[in-house]
């Protein structure tokens, strides 16, 4: 099985939007579907492979979700979930939006799953004006037409201002 | 990308918004169309419809007495795909109007349709169920199943469930065999009886049995690795005797990769009858872990104690098991049994010896036992002593009566 092991140690490059180069293993690249694709249509993997959209402090985040991800066996269930539920822990709004999007585009959907739930857990139970405040909605109902939408579905706003 | 002013959730690509919001509740999802007006109409989008009882909790009173009129609202907003569809409310009694419900899940490409009744009598189902080609996952409770005449079976169905639904027999066999891809089965007959059922399921996993069958035949499922069957209701009440005694419990088949098999009283003694292992010996090579719940060989009462309120018909004590008429088994892949509620008469301590004596790798043998007497532990723990083990690494644990008997926690 010498080949297998070789491809296990066999790298690649990530460059960021930022113009940051990540060195990664090819193992852990292949968390993310869409690096996956990549490696599976073109074998060249000494090329850079550039990230346009994703920016240096989030592909490192990224990055290491995927290798703790990648090195764990599935036997480890219980200490990836804690490390997941710590991985997400007092990041900020601007931190967890860019890192949804990172998820998303490299299609990592582990990551989109636990990041989504995050960004969600902060929505539930919030009065609307809250929610608009915290993720900068622009309110643009006038308040015959916001009273109009609640009045739709009014069982779903009952105890709610 | 942008700072940390500007508006990133509503850029948000869809289906990164839809993840958010199939995270939340329907009520937080449907508050979502207040926000902005690029949120008006999110959440009618959404591929999923849960009514159940989180949802009835965040209900106020006046919804709660309209609950019909608010899932109708709901639908006639919604537009697109609707994959996942539950309607579990224990506040919600059964109805015709339940009919317009799964027709309009029908026609919009329903893969995972849930639906429970509690109140109300069983709900007999729309033929409309019959048109959901496209369903994955059927799971029903008190519904009344009564398929049209040339109805084919959900040929991508991998995982039915069935709770107190009103079947036949043969049609529920039928049903089985029309679902090519089916992985996973769970049955549980609530207070009717089923007949004969026949089992032809190409590519089944798992099956669990709760309730009263007369009689199960596994004819063709060369794939099922977990088998579960309990007489047991899940409240730990035996359902009903009379009906178990007027007809014995048979299961038969091969089982050519079974590794779980999970049985009670009543099959074990089918078992000794000429059940499994004596007219298939050779077909629980796989075997793994064999769990054998409730038994009381021989001891009626103490299932009446176990049971209070039920009267138990048993034939008497069941024919002795003799090693020598196992001769022909081998458990070579069995390393772990639990035995619940042992009181140390004969036949289960002969029953024990086989294990014992036939197990080549047996890691673990655990033995719950009826009785608190320190007297019986003892006199039980003198016999096992003497028992011959195959296996050199086969370990022996004695457990004393204190923990609830949970059913299906293997799965």
């Amino acid at each position: 099985m010498a080949s297998s092991i070789e491809n296990n140690n066999e790298k690649l490059t990530l460059k960021s939007s930022d113009g940051e180069e990540f060195l990664v293993e090819k193992h852990v690249a292949l968390q993310s579907t869409l690096l996956q694709n990549m490696l599976d249509s073109d074998c060249s993997s000494a090329d850079v492979i550039p990230l346009p959209k994703i920016d240096a402090r989030t592909l490192a985040l990224v990055l290491g979700y995927c290798k703790k991800h990648a090195d764990a066996s599935s036997s480890k269930q219980g200490e990836l979930n804690s490390f997941d539920s710590e991985f997400l822990k007092d990041m900020d709004m601007g931190a967890l939006f860019n890192l949804v999007l990172a998820a998303n585009f490299m299609e990592i959907k582990g990551l989109l799953d636990i990041a989504a739930q995050k960004i969600a857990d902060t929505i539930k139970d919030k009065p609307h004006q809250e929610v608009r405040e915290i993720f900068h909605v622009e309110n643009d109902y006038t308040p015959e037409e916001e009273a109009a939408v609640r009045e739709e579905n009014r069982w779903a706003f009952e105890g709610f201002p | 990308m942008s700072g940390s002013t500007s508006d990133m959730i509503s850029n948000l690509p869809c289906n990164v918004l839809e993840k958010i919001l199939m995270c939340l509740s329907l009520h937080a999802a449907v508050r979502t169309s207040v926000l902005s007006k690029k949120w008006r109409h999110i959440w009618t989008t959404l591929p999923q419809l849960v009514f159940d009882n989180t949802f009835y909790k965040e209900c106020t009173r006046a919804t709660r007495n309209n609950l019909m009129m608010t899932i109708y609202q709901v639908l006639l907003q919604h537009h697109g795909p609707i994959l996942k569809f539950t309607v579990s409310l224990t506040a919600l009694e059964s109805c015709p109007q339940i009919d317009q419900l799964i027709h309009f899940v029908s026609k919009n490409g329903i893969q995972e349709l849930t639906l429970h009744f509690h109140k109300g009598g069983p709900y007999k189902l729309s033929s409309s169920l019959c048109s959901c080609r496209g369903i994955t996952c059927l799971d029903l409770v008190s519904c009344v199943f009564k398929p049209p005449p040339g109805f084919k079976g959900f040929s991508r169905l991998l995982c039915l469930k069935l709770d107190k639904v009103v079947i036949a027999g043969d049609t529920l066999s039928s049903l089985i065999s029309c679902c090519p891809l089916l992985e996973r089965l769970t049955i549980e007959s609530g207070s009717t009886s089923f007949g004969y059922l026949e089992i032809v399921a190409l590519n089944l996993r798992f099956a669990q049995f709760v309730g009263l069958f007369s009689s199960v035949c596994f004819k063709s499922t060369p794939h099922l690795a977990k088998l579960s069957i309990h007489l047991l209701s899940s409240f730990g009440n035996l359902v009903s005797e009379k009906r178990v005694t007027s007809k014995p419990n048979m299961l038969t088949g091969t089982f050519p990769v079974i590794e779980l098999l999970e049985l009670d009283y009543y099959h074990l003694k089918a078992m000794a009858a000429g059940g499994i292992p004596n007219r298939h010996p050779n077909t629980l090579t796989h075997l793994k872990i064999l769990k054998l719940h409730l038994i009381c060989l021989g001891k009626v009462d103490e299932i009446s104690m176990a049971c209070p309120g039920v009267t138990v018909v048993l034939d008497p004590i069941p024919e002795p098991l003799e090693v020598q008429d196992w001769s022909d088994i081998s458990l070579n892949q069995l390393r772990e049994v639990e035995i619940h509620r042992v009181s140390g008469t004969r036949p289960e301590l002969d029953f024990i010896k086989v294990i014992l004596a036939k197990s080549r790798i047996l890691e673990r043998l655990v033995i719950k036992l009826e009785s608190k007497e320190v007297y019986e532990e003892w006199r039980i723990l003198k016999e096992l002593i003497r028992f011959k083990r195959l296996s050199p690494d086969a370990e022996i644990t004695l457990k004393s009566r204190d923990e609830v008997l949970r059913l299906g926690q293997s799965f």
